[in-house]
């Protein structure tokens, strides 16, 4: 059984590329885009074990991205700064959605997201 | 024998004698009219020999041929009623010598009633000399008159009492007098009534120890007004007569008061006025310099311009004075030294006349301590604003700020959990740990910049001129608006030019326009509906060498007639905007002697232009 396919959807290099390098780094196959546009359409017949988004992009916002996402029962982790989470509470009660502020602790990251995934 | 008896005996011999040796001419005729004695004078005088004449008709001889039938006549009556008008009268009449010339003659004839008839002794003397003389004199007086009369001064003549006897034309007319009103002093008349006393008295006291004078008084004019003159008299002849001319210079007199009420406006003007000589020394100061500098007026004249501010030096005097003379440079400020040791901050201007080949600089100063002072205080409540303005900035720009600042932390700690991994490994790939440890150290670096440029935008502190690179300073502020840029998908074209000179200016002030105009850029953008949101930032040096930043959008524009009410403190488009933003970044470019315009158009975007000169002028002296 191959490593678990996790789809990453954040603008800023630097987080991006971490992101990446530790979910590699913790046995997860990553694919990573720059906006949900890039996302949407690369990425229509790949299947996600689980999702990680960030709210702030530019164009579609990771929230917007959610909505659209067909499949809600992917696990699914939305990194934010430190907007107020009360607007989210919609996103939230419809899925698997897991919220984290950045900075996040990767420990917290890889402990929530494989929890997840194990629902 | 006595001398009477003997006379008597040798009478006709002493007659002769008498007769010959006359100085005048003696001419004897009988009752015929025919000579019976003719003087050796008469020889000379007529050029006839005594011998050659006698017998002959006197009147064919020596009468004037005009004259010989009007003697004849005259003789006759004589001889018939033994009266004549013009015996024993002094005659004048013209004569002929024997070579036929005519020449004046003064006569007296005397009959002398004797037997057997009477004679007629005619005494001639030649007078030509003397009528010439009186010839020349009176033609010498006419000259004179015509002279004086057509001269353009004003002449008198006056006896030996100083009462003026003679006025030529040109005082006649200038007073319009005529003849019989100049004399026993009639002319004092046209004199002002004020000044009369005056001329009486110095003319009197002058004329009594022989001496010249001069007088200015008024005169009045033929057309009623009262003119000024100047009146020299000068004794001219040893017997105490006096001539003398008068010289209208009532225009000159004007200008002399005139000039006394501009004197006295100068002397006591406020401003300090300064004539300054080619060398640099003071030719001339007021009143209002002696007390704003300390100095006594003669203190002054002694210095120069170098002794009162060190602006100017006699090194560079010189180069000063040309470009005042030249007009490049007539307004400046500086710093005067006052006695006290002092100083004071005075704003000049400065103009240059040259008379008769002298030089004058003429400075005007003011002080100006009170406007720097207000100036001063201004650019202080200036400086709050502005700082008041930067934390209202910021606080609009913390959420996006702490995002961008969160982006770096969160790739420090994911590097950093999974460096910690792989240092657990029994063999790490120890290359593969250099290059997060270096991905750290970068992201580390990214939010340091955010927090410097943040800190400092924040920061209280007082305003510094310092060289800065605008290139720089741009790509500083753009680390803080990346995210709102990105965030609003904004493409962000930056047209530097990198041989932009280095200014000196105030660098957070300068920022702060900057992070307006782009925020700006960013919310014009924003309203507006385009595919493609753009943001252009160019940096310019213009023909002037200032350097120009240009903040260009697509978004929605500004209507011509918004051009400048956007400046106005206020005035906003925004719903939760103060309308301080471009206020104060007019401001801010104004204060470092630049400006700060619009050029836009309603719907298609807008561009503003800061521009900042390389050297400041006046403002930032």
């Amino acid at each position: 059984m191959s490593d678990p396919l996790i789809g990453v959807v954040e603008d800023d290099d630097a987080v991006r590329g971490s992101i990446v390098l530790l979910l590699e780094n913790n046995g997860f196959r990553v694919q990573a885009y720059e906006s949900a546009e890039l996302f949407l359409t690369n990425s229509e017949h790949t299947a996600f074990e689980g999702l990680v988004l960030d709210v702030k992009l530019p164009g579609i916002s990771g929230l917007d991205l959610l909505e659209q996402v067909t499949d809600r029962s992917v696990p699914t982790i939305v990194i934010t700064g430190h907007e107020d989470r009360s607007s989210f509470a919609e996103v939230i009660s419809a899925g698997k959605v897991h919220f984290l502020s950045k900075p996040f602790d990767p420990m917290n990251f890889l402990k929530v997201l494989t929890s997840a995934m194990s629902e | 024998m006595n001398k009477l008896s003997s006379l008597r005996e040798n009478w006709s011999t002493w007659q002769q004698v008498l007769i010959d040796s006359a100085l005048d001419s003696i001419v004897i005729i009988d009752e015929e009219g025919l000579i019976v004695d003719f003087n050796q004078s008469a020889e000379e005088v007529f050029g006839y020999k005594k011998s050659d004449v006698l017998g002959q008709p006197m009147v064919d001889l020596i009468v004037h041929p005009d004259l010989r039938q009007a003697h004849r006549d005259g003789f006759e009556r004589i001889r018939k009623t033994g009266e004549g008008r013009i015996l024993g009268k002094r005659l004048e009449l013209p004569a002929v010598r024997a070579d036929g010339s005519e020449f004046a003659a003064e006569l007296v004839v005397v009959r002398v009633g004797l037997a057997p008839g009477p004679l007629f002794v005619g005494y001639i003397r030649d007078i030509s000399e003397r009528k010439k003389a009186e010839h020349a004199l009176r033609e010498s007086e006419a000259r004179f008159r015509n002279l004086a009369d057509n001269a353009p001064v004003m002449i008198w003549l006056s006896d030996d009492h100083g009462d003026r006897n003679w006025f030529n034309r040109v005082w006649l007319d200038f007073v319009g007098f005529e003849l019989p009103d100049q004399l026993d002093n009639q002319w004092y008349e046209a004199v002002h009534p004020d000044d009369l006393d005056n001329v009486i008295s110095i003319q009197r006291e002058a004329v009594e120890k022989g001496n010249s004078f001069s007088l200015e008084y008024r005169i009045r004019h033929r057309d009623g007004d009262y003119r000024w003159v100047l009146d020299n008299g000068k004794p001219v002849s040893t017997s105490g007569e006096y001539a003398g001319s008068c010289v209208d210079i009532t225009e000159r007199r004007l200008a002399e008061e005139k000039l006394r009420v501009t004197q006295f406006s100068v002397d006591n003007s406020q401003t300090v006025i300064l004539w300054i000589g080619s060398d640099g020394g003071f030719v001339y100061v007021n009143n209002a310099a002696c007390e704003a500098l300390g100095y006594s007026r003669s203190e002054l004249l002694s210095m120069r311009i170098f002794d009162i501010t060190s602006s100017f030096t006699p090194e560079s005097w010189p180069t000063a004075a040309e470009r005042i003379r030249n007009q490049n440079d007539r307004y400046f400020e500086l710093y005067c030294k006052r006695n006290d040791g002092t100083t004071f901050p005075v704003e000049v201007v400065a103009n240059f006349l040259a008379v008769h080949g002298q030089e004058f600089y003429l400075t005007y100063m003011q002080d100006i301590t009170r406007r720097k002072n207000d100036e001063e205080k201004l650019r202080q409540r200036r400086d709050e604003l502005a700082h008041v303005m930067r934390l209202i900035t910021m606080g609009e720009m913390a959420s996006s700020l702490a995002h961008e600042l969160n982006q770096p932390l969160t790739a420090v700690a994911n590097y950093s959990f999974v460096m910690q991994h792989m240092a657990a490994n029994k063999q790490p790939d120890l290359s593969q740990m250099r290059e997060y440890a270096e991905l750290i150290g970068e992201q580390a670096i990214r939010a340091g910049k955010i927090v410097e440029g943040l800190r400092k935008l924040v920061k209280k502190q007082s305003p510094t001129r310092t060289a800065v690179q605008l290139n720089e300073t741009i790509e500083k502020v753009l680390v803080l608006l990346q995210p709102e840029l990105r965030q609003n998908q904004i493409v962000l074209e930056n047209f530097v030019d990198p041989e932009l000179p280095v200014l000196k200016v105030d660098e957070v002030q300068i920022e702060q326009v900057i992070v307006n105009l782009i925020r700006n850029a960013i919310d014009a953008t924003r309203n507006a509906d385009r595919t493609e949101k753009k943001i252009r930032i160019e940096t310019s040096i213009n023909d002037s060498g200032a350097v120009g930043i240009c903040v260009q959008d697509n978004g929605c524009g500004i209507s011509a007639d918004r051009w400048e009410t956007v400046f106005e403190a206020f005035h906003t488009s925004k719903e939760d905007g103060m309308g301080m933003g471009l206020p104060i970044s007019r401001s801010i470019a104004e204060s470092h002697g630049g400006q700060l315009v619009v050029d836009a158009e309603d719907g298609s975007g807008a561009t503003f232009r800061l521009t900042l000169p390389q050297e400041e002028g006046k403002d930032g002296v």
